[in-house]
């Protein structure tokens, strides 16, 4: 039983986070609106939870953009779950501390991955599917994407900041070498 | 990789292909529409609050070109003044015509009032409004190709998507959103519309022989079953006409603003009262 309680507060913060997403951040002015608060979010929880954790994350974020979108559903799953196990991978094997530039790193490559496969996913469910509302790669598009990977960044220095100072599992900006102040 | 982690990935992939599976196979539909008839209201209350930021941020920085618009309005409110009484006249005659004829009056299809979701879909980064997600869907009536105008009456888009609880509307600047219209001037003009890199309106298909000028009002014309005719889409602002070109095109300036919508009506020409 309580193993069900505890899924309440897991399935609440996914639908707030993932509804934000979809109403309220995609309605911002400027900038703001390329943020994709879900994948900053992801990047965190894959850096200080384990993979299956972060793959339940994953799915459950995945699911209700899904349910949102008017593209072939799963588009969101798939691409977050693979986004997820890539990332971890990368942050195991090659970002091994919890520093603010592993975590810069990892946001730069999660969010790379996401977009690489999402709009693979739908350029060929354009394809083979002929869904509409699909936005060529020009120039305005990749503009767009790199906008939002800013943001992404400049989100991602804002929730580390935040967490250092909750937590001591995420080490300062700078490495302190050992015998230094 | 290790094994415990090959054997978790294997696991979700299972479980999401086969949710997918049962998605396609409509058994998830029910599902799915709950969720979203109790996630709809609080979705439309975030969107609410994300466009008066939006409406705060656009004033604060369009305020050094009030001034000419102003002016321009003071221009047009004289104008609009003359001609308003000049319609009075017009209104007054046609009610006692529509009484003699027993019209139907105002309503003579069904509508439903529809809150705005979000903007596009979230893999749709351009950043552009050019479709939004309303909180109605099939189960209150609504189909594929139904109009979607604004409190004013004006056209806002076309429903092009819909699912049980929720629709996708493209809005009249987006280029999948193709409208048979008509030019309000003495040639009754026609010609199909669609958006053009979700700022303008073009207005395509008109023979070479009639006539379109700037300023011309452009409103539907009634050649499709499911929208009204004389919905009002938007006024030119520019024509270009080649001589050696089969078509003339008309460049249009829609009159909403689709960043300031949140409430929108669905007009259901198909369920007469």
């Amino acid at each position: 039983m309580t193993k069900y309680l505890k899924l309440i507060p897991f399935i609440l913060t996914v639908v707030l986070v993932a509804v934000v997403q979809i109403a309220l951040i995609k309605g911002l002015p400027g900038w703001l609106q390329y943020l994709n608060a879900v994948l900053v979010i992801m990047v965190f929880i894959i850096g200080s939870r384990s993979l299956s954790k972060a793959l339940k994350w994953a799915a459950g974020f995945g699911l209700v953009l899904d349910i949102f979108s008017f593209s072939l559903f799963g588009i969101f799953t798939v691409s977050l779950l693979a986004t997820t196990v890539l990332t971890w991978f990368v942050l195991v094997n090659f970002l091994t501390n919890r520093s603010l530039y592993s975590f810069l790193a990892a946001t730069v490559f999660a969010t790379f991955c996401f977009e690489v496969l999402s709009s693979t996913i739908l350029y060929f469910c354009h394809i083979f599917l002929s869904l509409e509302n699909f936005i060529g790669l020009d120039r305005y598009f990749i503009l767009v994407k790199l906008y939002g990977l800013v943001i992404n960044l400049a989100v991602a220095i804002v929730v580390f900041n935040f967490l250092t100072i909750l937590s001591r599992r995420y080490k300062p900006v700078f490495l302190n070498k050992e015998g230094s102040i | 990789m290790k094994k415990p982690i090959k054997k978790t990935i294997i696991i979700y992939t299972a479980v999401i292909g086969l949710l997918v599976f049962l998605y396609l196979m409509g058994l998830l539909k029910p599902i799915e529409t709950v969720a979203l008839k109790v996630l709809n209201p609080i979705t439309s209350r975030l969107y609410r609050v994300s466009t008066d930021i939006r409406k705060t941020y656009s004033d604060r920085t369009t305020k050094h070109g009030l001034q000419i618009e102003i002016d321009e309005l003071h221009d047009q409110i004289n104008s609009l003044l003359e001609e308003k009484a000049e319609l009075e006249n017009i209104k007054e005659e046609n009610k006692v015509l529509r009484d003699n004829l027993r019209f139907l009056s105002k309503k003579e299809y069904n509508y439903s009032l529809a809150n705005i979701l979000s903007r596009d879909s979230a893999i749709d980064k351009n950043g552009r409004t050019e479709s939004v997600i309303i909180d109605q869907g099939t189960k209150d009536g609504l189909a594929v190709g139904l109009a979607v105008v604004n409190g004013k009456g004006i056209l806002v888009g076309k429903i092009s998507e819909v699912k049980d609880a929720i629709a996708r509307v493209n809005l009249t600047n987006n280029e999948n959103c193709k409208i048979a219209a008509t030019a309000l001037n003495d040639d009754r003009t026609s010609g199909i519309t669609e958006g053009e890199l979700g700022l303008t309106i073009k207005m395509s298909f008109i023979p070479q022989d009639r006539e379109i000028n700037i300023n011309d009002i452009i409103v539907t014309s009634g050649l499709e079953p499911m929208i009204p005719r004389g919905l009002i889409i938007g006024r030119v602002i520019e024509v270009d006409k080649e001589n050696n070109e089969l078509w003339q095109e008309a460049i249009i300036e829609p009159i909403i603003d689709p960043d300031e919508l949140i409430i929108v009506t669905v007009l259901n020409p198909l369920a007469v009262e």
